[in-house]
């Protein structure tokens, strides 16, 4: 299961290395997935926001890119706890 | 596994195109540059491992917990309506 980072992390940044951006032939359009790893306990599920799924939809191509140099994790929680708390109180 | 003795400043030669260069030790530790064509990937070894575990754990999740993150979803992004 994929996510749109942007959804759950508004601020999710990160700069493409020129290798990749040649390798996708990456123009204007391009696609960001964050891979999702539920947990058992689901409030705590978590996306890859250190190795997203790039995707250049007009070639059709993607790659799981590393990011270098940042400090995102592998599991990020998708979730704050507060968000969590909210809907359980519903 | 191949095992050679270099010194500061010496490098390795790996199928022509790829050099390993051991830039400076500094008690345990080893900085080591690495020259080699883009199309190369070179990631420090936990970071790939962790990577991959992550791949594989996210690609085995049982359906209850699929529905049960879907339902969570979507009561959160009820809420924010």
């Amino acid at each position: 299961m994929v996510v749109n980072p942007f959804e759950f992390k508004q601020d999710y940044s990160f700069e493409l290395s020129e290798e990749d951006k040649e390798e996708l032939k990456i123009e204007e359009d391009v696609a960001v997935y964050s891979i999702v790893t539920i947990h058992s306990d689901v409030t705590k599920s978590t996306m890859n926001l250190l190795a997203p799924v790039i995707i250049n939809p007009a070639h059709r191509v993607g790659k799981q890119v590393v990011l270098q140099q940042t400090g995102y994790m592998t599991k990020h929680l998708i979730w704050t706890e507060e968000a969590t708390s909210a809907k359980e109180g519903v | 596994m191949l095992v050679l003795s270099r010194k500061k400043g010496e490098s390795i030669i790996i199928q022509d195109n790829i050099e390993v260069t051991v830039l400076a030790v500094e008690g345990d530790t080893v900085r080591i540059g690495i020259s080699a064509p883009k199309h190369i990937d070179i990631f420090r070894k936990e970071v790939y491992a962790s990577i991959q575990e992550a791949n594989r754990e996210s690609a085995k999740p049982d359906a209850p917990s699929v529905a049960a993150f879907m339902e969570l979803l979507q009561g959160i992004e009820n809420k924010k309506k």
